[in-house]
């Protein structure tokens, strides 16, 4: 039997009251008035002489009413077993522990070894104890399988073998794909085991619980409501953090700045920044404190640039961008000193060399600038921090070999082209070059009309369209421009899509809107297609019914013309791999004949996918080495930068996204709130108290009536 | 000075008496009864000395005629007695807390006004001056001595009074009484008498040095003589309110060492101011009181000859 208030049991000892008020010579019963107390002192009340106990009956009867009032108040009950402790029952217990990168911080792993510990400990003999781990995938040490087929002594040994032998990693946090992964397992082990004896599975999940963790793969997820969710988290010794990230483009800066507190920066100071140096944002994850840091320059050999120094406050909570000196080197690690939270204090810099292009002019070389297209390509401004861009002649009727589309990933051809340059062109556009074909000289004539249909055919395959000399009065210009296409997206803001300004004297007229082939672009105001474009073979085929020179329009001397030129040229660039923002477990595509090393030197092995395209995964911070063409180039690997948030998140956001928590108490307080929840339960059902007053009140009326009688 | 023993089998039992509801009624049951016994006994009449013969007319008592005197004279005369003489007598009735108590059927206060309208109506036909003084703490009402038509009724009415009933105080009654009363005179005063004897000399001795006569009637319920307490109980006091747990078994001893003590103590005092103390229970009949009354007139009659003898003088009888 079990009390829910054992103090009152305490009261039971005023069974005492009434054996000494027994021995005591009885109380005066009631008052009596006499005329004067002169002639009396009080009696004290004795003990009888022979202090012994005359009335067994009564005083056993007093005794008892007593202990029946005392059991009554401390309010007891018969503890029934719980149902869900039939020892018969066992669960899957699956353990997922965060091998992540913010597990790196002091004390946090071991804490989370002694979460299995207890984990494993707390299981019960029948239960299967599954382990995986997960940072942004998830791996399997034992599992529910594995489990079970090993006997149930051995299985908390084994468990926390596996458990020693993990360590974090250095990637990001994806719970959500992880918390997915292990519902479908288990839905799956459930029931493929329907016929065991087995009650429900649990996931015991041993965190920091980071915000940083990525939850989106939840949102769409029905979780497994037998599947229930016990979260143990474990927390750092300090839990303040500054995190550091390096800001590539002036969006994103004026993007932090706009974040940044107005008292710090602004936006013109940002872009100054940008311009001048290198902006970095600097988080602080602390509620408490502001921040006082410092950021240094490390080269590639890891020597401290002394003068790159730079010294900040972060806000309590808040963001700050600041400036920092540019990298003179080709590559650097930029290190945050002042934070307590050492493990994401870095951030590896590289820069990437520039690729060599090269856009041909198949046009004459000679020819007036008025009249040249070349002319204006040439001083097109096509480098950027990626490529280096440099413009080619090509004499129409030219033997020389066809430029490699790799090289020369555009051809820009005026309509002077020869027959053997249309058969080469057309080569070039379907190995998967692209071709901008200009249409820049009058079609009055119809001989020069007749050679424009048949280069027409030649180059697209299709029977020509008709063709001939626009009709303008005065001038023309662009007015249906299609803004959702990528070449005129950027332009699409009102601040840039008047073309109002860019006046056409002449252009020819191609009637291809009935041909499915072509993709118009932009037309005149007479309705004819001013830019279009078609896909021939691999590569593309442009066309502009106008030249840009200014014999034939203003669109040379226009603002438009760089960003009109560039688009189409970027689109012919071959893209190469983005080596650039590479974070810890990113799959880069390995390319022939290259050779990738890790940062402590090892070499990398290369993965290879069912569809045959090789790769290699990038699991460790710092410069990878990468020989390519017998040229070293070093490829830097951050951190993630969600990885550096961590506050811990609320377990709100999982119970809203459907997750079922477990009901077992995590904590011992937890537990006996339970236990005691329970007790009033049972006690409620039971309500025992109320048979103990019945009784007492019963002895009660039998000690009045014996007393009395006697 | 010639005891006369009052037959009890005469005497009225109180309770009987306590039962007439009318005072006046009940006073002259008890004087009725008293010179009833006086008159069976074979020593009837006063003990009262004998001062002078006067002659007899119509309407006194023949059984007052001196026939000794007819023998010689051949005339009537009746002997006068000292006490025929016009006295002034006070009656000083205590009505505080501690006389509401009783044990029998009626209080120690109603013992008290019966007594007092008995000594009253025996007096008035004896036609004495007779007043009345009440008091509790301090005196209450007072009503001076005559002897005129009413005078009974009056003294009566006071007695009808229902008290407030407060602390016993004697000192500040019997002084004011000493003041107030200049005429030497007889005192009887009937009360407890339950204060510290120690209080009581002072006012006693005024009425002493005033040379009243004064007889103290203690009335005792028999539960305050004898302890009336059967069990143990939280006893309250009724004037002070106090209360006080006793157990009869071992507070009897005490009570009645402390008791006796009093009585010695107050018995020595009256006595040492020559006065008298008659104490009588509520359960005794009244008509002790009127023997004790006679009692006390015979001793003073006595002391009376004593000093007369003393200076030679004898009364002409014949």
């Amino acid at each position: 039997m079990s009390f829910l208030a054992p103090l009152f049991l305490i009261g039971a000892a005023g069974v005492a009251i009434p054996f000494i008020l027994h021995l005591i010579r009885r109380q005066a019963k009631g008052q009596q008035d006499f005329s004067s107390l002169l002639f009396l002192d009080p009696s004290p009340p004795t003990l009888l002489q022979r202090s012994r106990v005359d009335q067994w009956l009564l005083l056993l009867l007093r005794a008892l009413a007593i202990c029946l009032l005392a059991a009554a108040f401390s309010r007891p009950y018969w503890n029934t077993p719980a149902i869900s402790e039939t020892p018969s029952q066992a669960i899957h217990k699956t353990i997922l522990v965060d091998t992540s990168a913010s597990m790196q911080r002091e004390g946090l792993w071991k804490a989370a070894v002694d979460a299995i510990e207890s984990t494993v400990k707390s299981a019960r003999p029948l239960d299967t104890i599954a382990l995986y781990s997960f940072d942004d995938h998830v791996q399997t040490s034992i599992s529910v399988e594995d489990s079970m087929a090993t006997s149930p002594e051995t299985r908390s040994q084994q468990v926390l073998a596996a458990a020693h032998a993990l360590k974090p990693s250095w990637r990001g946090t994806n719970l959500g794909l992880a918390l997915a992964t292990m519902g479908d397992r288990l839905v799956r082990t459930d029931e493929s085991e329907k016929d065991t004896h087995v009650s429900a599975s649990e996931i015991v999940l041993v965190t920091d619980f980071q915000s940083g963790s990525s939850i989106d793969k939840l949102e769409n997820y029905q979780w497994p409501s037998e599947c229930k969710l016990t979260i143990k988290r474990v927390a750092p010794s300090n839990s303040e953090n500054v995190s550091l990230s390096i800001l590539v483009s002036k969006e994103e800066t004026l993007t932090a700045v706009a974040v940044a507190p107005p008292t710090l920066q602004k936006a013109t100071e940002a872009t100054k920044a940008i311009q001048d140096g290198i902006a970095v944002r600097l988080s602080n994850y602390n509620n408490h404190s502001e921040a006082s840091i410092s950021l240094q320059w490390f080269d590639e050999y890891d020597k401290p640039i002394d003068e790159s120094r730079i010294e900040a406050d972060v806000p309590i909570d808040g963001n700050r961008v600041i400036q920092i000196p540019k990298l003179l080197s080709e590559a650097g690690r930029l290190k945050l000193n002042g934070d307590m939270t050492a493990f994401d204090n870095d951030r590896y810099v590289a820069k990437v060399p520039k690729r060599n292009f090269s856009v041909v002019c198949l046009d004459q070389e000679l020819r007036e600038a008025s009249e040249s297209l070349g002319y204006f390509l040439q001083k097109l401004p096509l480098d950027d921090d990626t490529r280096k861009v440099q413009f080619q002649w090509r004499s129409p009727g030219s033997t020389d070999p066809w430029p490699d589309k790799n090289l020369t990933p555009l051809i820009v051809a005026s309509h002077d082209m020869l027959d053997s340059d249309v058969v080469g062109l057309r080569k070039f556009i379907e190995s998967g070059g692209h071709g901008l074909w200009v249409l820049d000289h009058s079609l009055e004539d119809s001989v020069v009309r007749s050679s424009i249909q048949s280069q027409w055919q030649a180059l697209t395959g299709d029977l020509p369209p008709d063709v001939h000399e626009g009709k303008i009065g005065r001038d023309t210009m662009f007015e249906e421009i299609d803004f959702k296409h990528f070449l005129f997206r950027s332009m699409a803001d009102s601040k840039f899509n008047d073309f109002t300004k860019i006046r056409f004297w002449k252009h020819r007229c191609v009637d291809i809107d009935e041909a499915p082939t072509w993709t118009i672009v932009a037309r005149f105001d007479d309705a004819f297609p001013a830019i279009a474009h078609r896909s021939i073979g691999e590569g593309t085929l442009w066309l502009l019914t106008s030249g840009w020179q200014p014999s034939e329009s203003q669109l040379a001397l226009s603002s438009k013309f760089v960003p009109i030129i560039s688009g189409i040229f970027s689109r012919a660039a071959p893209l190469e791999r983005s080596l650039e923002a590479l974070v810890v477990g990113d799959k880069v595509e390995y390319l022939d004949g290259e050779s990738w090393f890790e940062p402590s030197g090892a070499g990398l092995v290369l993965e290879v996918d069912s569809d045959g395209k090789k790769s290699v995964v990038v699991d460790q911070l710092g410069f990878y080495r990468l020989i390519r063409d017998g040229q070293p180039r070093l490829v830097a690997v951050n951190l993630p930068l969600a990885e550096s948030d961590t506050r811990v998140m609320d377990e709100e956001r999982l119970e809203r996204l459907g997750v079922v928590a477990s009901e077992a108490a995590p904590t011992e307080f937890a537990m006996q709130r339970s236990e005691q929840l329970r007790g009033v339960e049972l006690e409620g059902q039971q309500q025992v108290w109320r048979w103990l007053m019945v009784g007492m009140l019963a002895v009660i009326v039998i000690e009045t009536a014996w007393s009395t009688k006697r | 000075m010639k005891e006369q023993k009052l037959e009890r089998s005469a005497a009225i039992d109180p309770a009987t008496l306590m039962r007439i509801k009318n005072l006046q009624l009940r006073a002259k049951h008890v004087v009725d009864g008293f010179h009833n016994g006086l008159h069976r006994s074979p020593l009837h009449g006063f003990s009262v000395e004998f001062s002078e013969y006067r002659p007899f007319v119509s309407g006194d008592d023949p059984r007052s005629i001196d026939w000794k005197l007819f023998a010689r004279s051949d005339r009537y005369y009746l002997k006068k007695y000292e006490d025929e003489t016009n006295r002034r007598c006070h009656l000083i009735v205590d009505q505080s807390r501690s006389m509401g108590f009783g044990s029998l059927e009626y209080s120690k206060l109603e013992y008290a006004r019966t007594l007092a309208a008995t000594l009253a109506y025996y007096l008035i036909l004896q036609r004495d001056a007779v007043g009345m003084m009440t008091f509790e703490s301090d005196v209450t009402a007072v009503v001076p001595a005559r002897y005129r038509s009413g005078q009974l009724r009056r003294l009566l009415m006071l007695l009808d009074q229902s008290p407030q009933g407060t602390a016993t105080d004697l000192q500040k009654p019997l002084s004011h009484l000493a003041d107030i009363v200049k005429q030497r005179g007889l005192m009887l005063i009937i009360s407890d008498f339950l204060v510290p004897v120690a209080s009581l000399q002072q006012p006693l001795s005024y009425l002493a040095a005033r040379r009243h006569e004064v007889i103290l009637i203690r009335l005792l319920d028999p539960a305050e003589v004898s302890l009336g307490i059967q069990q143990p109980t939280v006893v309250r006091d009724m004037e002070s309110g106090r209360e006080m747990y006793i157990d009869p078994k071992t507070a009897a001893n005490a009570y009645q060492t402390k008791f006796q003590s009093h009585a010695d103590d107050l018995k020595s005092l009256t006595g040492k101011l020559g006065m008298t103390l008659v104490t009588m229970r509520t359960d005794e009949p009244l008509e002790l009181a009127l023997w004790e009354l006679l009692h006390a007139r015979e001793r003073r009659t006595s002391r009376g000859r004593a000093n007369q003898r003393g200076a030679g003088k004898v009364a002409d009888r014949t």
